[in-house]
């Protein structure tokens, strides 16, 4: 099987100008001949990760700017709530399919230096361990 | 008639002379490794050499296009997947030649070496010359070869671990003042513990590799393409998704293997730097449990874990560097160290430009790497943000970029002083270098860490490669002087 997948899709929507603004990472060689040749928007689809219904707004291009990372501004209405289901399609085969919910705050859960006590605690446990266990192998063949 | 005289010479005898004993002095060479270590240099910057050809430090000066683009098709193989082979082909020979510095300061048991080197030689030039043949070609016989050689570096790395496994009174023999504890070697423990989380790593990238193409481990039914760590880091994140196992594994080999090597390097400059005594058995322990953490923290994608582990493994090196840079100077200045003002000490330490700029080198990629630690304590908070997407997929590639360059510029610079090259060539090498390293590094640093207001400034960028052609003219210049100094000098080898 040989597909050219987009790899990753980011998207923000800006609520004042109704634009949707993806940031597709697709690495290509020659972007006017590998590219993103269509993206396909749904909006509160009924099935967000598997849309059945055809799409709410279409959007082609005929080349990419950048060799790997690229920003799609994609204007459409979509209020201050709502589902947005987004396909990109490389012209070489393959597509990656992102869904983003507007009106959802951003949230990613933070850890902290506490979540690596136990892992040098137990890395010095183990060193220690084989330092104190080690010095005994071997030993009963060796003459002092 | 002639009368024929023989004459014979008969030792006078007295019966109070002892008779002379006579014996054989044969010369043993010591183990050198310095054709090897010279063809791997070579090999690797023929491959760098056409690297280049699609390089941004040479692409920028020449329209921003590669000079070969009729290589570069995507119908062929896609550019991930070509850069992924591109990074392997690259990154083993790179590994190998870093072990055998390691074997060139820490003698291993010597029945394992033709096994070492039937293994770890060969898996080279089969891994380098495979992956970049199937990179541009796609044909499959070339990376099973390719997938050959990789099994012959980790079957090595076994090798390796039976090869250098210390016991206590036995191997090895001999011990510097202060590298054992309760009897036991720690430099040789230090190796051990890292080629088995080296390999660890390997297998880590081999499994996700086998699932995502074969699907015959897990049998998640991935989309069978390439795909690079620093294009789906994200993934995981920002739409509430999780990555799924092969994706973690990738992302965790990519964190740590490079991580290791650096380790390696460590511990070749623990033998030059000439550490002893209680701090080197201080440092000595806190290698592994720096190690061990690390590698563990990649394997389960905790910054904070990694952050710990490579936190020891900094302290370390600081502290070697800057005793390497002592004993330096009390080199150079023999006698008349104990008398000598610090300005004195500070001018010893210049007119040494080779040593100088290896241990500075291995001193500030400690301090530069702060800066990116902070990148990623800000990560969730500012990285992740929709408008820092190009700038952290730059960062991410940048940081391993920078890793990789410095651990090759620190073996060069070693290269050149354990070659014995001397004279004005060792000084302009020495030069050459210390300027490549402060503007390639430092600024390298900046241009990462920009603020996204300045996304577009690219000075900072320019400096860069404008320090990565001094390091380039500096390897052209130093892999000649390698080459003069090739053969084995009288004095490395020692009677019996």
């Amino acid at each position: 099987m040989k597909a050219h997948s987009p790899i990753t899709m980011d998207m923000e929507y800006d609520l004042d100008a109704q634009e949707l603004s993806v940031k597709i990472t697709h690495g290509v060689t020659d972007p006017t001949y590998h590219y993103i040749y269509l993206m396909e928007v749904w909006v509160n689809s009924s099935d967000p990760y598997h849309p059945p219904e055809a799409p709410d707004y279409s959007f082609h291009f005929t080349e990419q700017p950048a060799h790997n990372i690229n920003n799609y501004i994609l204007s459409f209405p979509a209020g201050d709530k709502a589902n947005i289901t987004v396909t990109a399609h490389c012209s070489l085969g393959g597509s990656l399919t992102e869904h983003f919910y507007i009106g959802q705050p951003y949230y990613n859960p933070h850890g902290t230096f506490s979540l690596a006590v136990i892992p040098t605690i137990v890395s010095t446990i183990i060193v220690f361990g084989l330092l104190f266990i080690l010095p005994m192998l071997g030993q009963k063949t060796h003459q002092k | 008639m002639v009368l024929k005289i023989e004459t014979e010479i008969v030792p006078f005898k007295t019966g109070l002379e002892s008779s002379m004993e006579t014996q054989e002095m044969k010369l043993e060479p010591e183990t050198s490794f310095k054709k090897i270590h010279y063809i791997l240099f070579l090999f690797v910057f023929v491959q760098v050499l056409w690297y280049l050809t699609f390089s941004e430090p040479l692409t920028v000066l020449i329209g921003g296009e590669p000079i070969f683009p009729f290589f570069l098709s995507d119908d062929v193989i896609s550019r991930t997947a070509r850069i992924v082979m591109i990074y392997h082909s690259l990154a083993l020979p790179f590994l190998i030649a870093n072990t055998f510095w390691v074997l060139e300061h820490y003698e291993i048991r010597k029945k394992w070496l033709p096994t070492l080197k039937v293994l770890l030689i060969p898996s080279a030039f089969l891994v380098g010359i495979n992956g970049m043949i199937f990179a541009y070609t796609r044909l499959r016989l070339f990376h099973e070869l390719f997938t050959f050689g990789m099994l012959l570096c980790f079957i090595g790395g076994i090798v390796f671990v039976i090869a250098a496994w210390p016991v206590k009174g036995r191997f090895p023999k001999t011990n510097p003042r202060g590298s054992t504890f309760r009897g036991l070697n720690l430099e040789y423990f230090n190796l051990v513990i890292l080629a088995i989380c080296i390999m660890v790593s390997a297998i880590y990238g081999a499994l996700a590799a086998i699932e995502n193409f074969t699907n015959s481990i897990w049998g998640l039914n991935r989309e069978p393409i390439a795909f690079l760590a620093e294009a789906i880091i994200r993934h995981g994140i920002t739409f509430g998704h999780e990555h799924d196992i092969v994706q973690d594994m990738i992302v965790g080999h990519l964190h740590i293997q490079l991580a290791q090597s650096a380790a390696m390097v460590m511990l070749v400059a623990f033998r030059t730097s000439k550490l002893s005594g209680k701090l080197y058995t201080y440092l000595l322990l806190f290698t592994p449990i720096g190690v061990i953490t690390l590698s563990y923290g990649a394997w389960v994608l905790n910054h904070y874990v990694i952050w710990v582990g490579a936190g020891l493994l900094i302290l370390v090196t600081i502290i070697m560097s800057i005793v390497g840079m002592k004993t330096t100077i009390k080199e150079h200045l023999g006698d008349d160290y104990r008398s000598a003002s610090r300005s004195e000490k500070l001018k010893a330490l210049f007119r040494e430009p080779v040593k100088l700029t290896y241990y500075y080198l291995l001193f500030i990629a400690e301090l530069i790497v702060f800066p990116q630690i902070y990148v990623g304590l800000v990560t969730d908070d500012v990285y992740r943000l929709h408008s820092y997407v190009q700038l952290e997929y730059n960062f991410n590639v940048a940081h391993w970029h920078q890793l990789a360059v410095m651990i090759a510029v620190a073996l060069m610079i070693h290269a050149i002083d354990f070659f014995r090259v001397k004279g004005r060539l060792k000084k302009i090498l020495g030069w050459i270098f210390f300027i490549g390293v402060n503007l390639t590094f430092p600024f390298a640093m900046i241009h990462m860490v920009r603020p996204v207001e300045w996304e577009g400034v690219g000075i900072f960028l320019t400096i860069t490669f404008l320090g990565v052609w001094f390091l380039l003219a500096g390897f052209v210049l130093g892999l000649y002087a390698l080459g003069k100094n090739l053969k084995p000098n009288p004095l490395t080898s020692k009677l019996t």
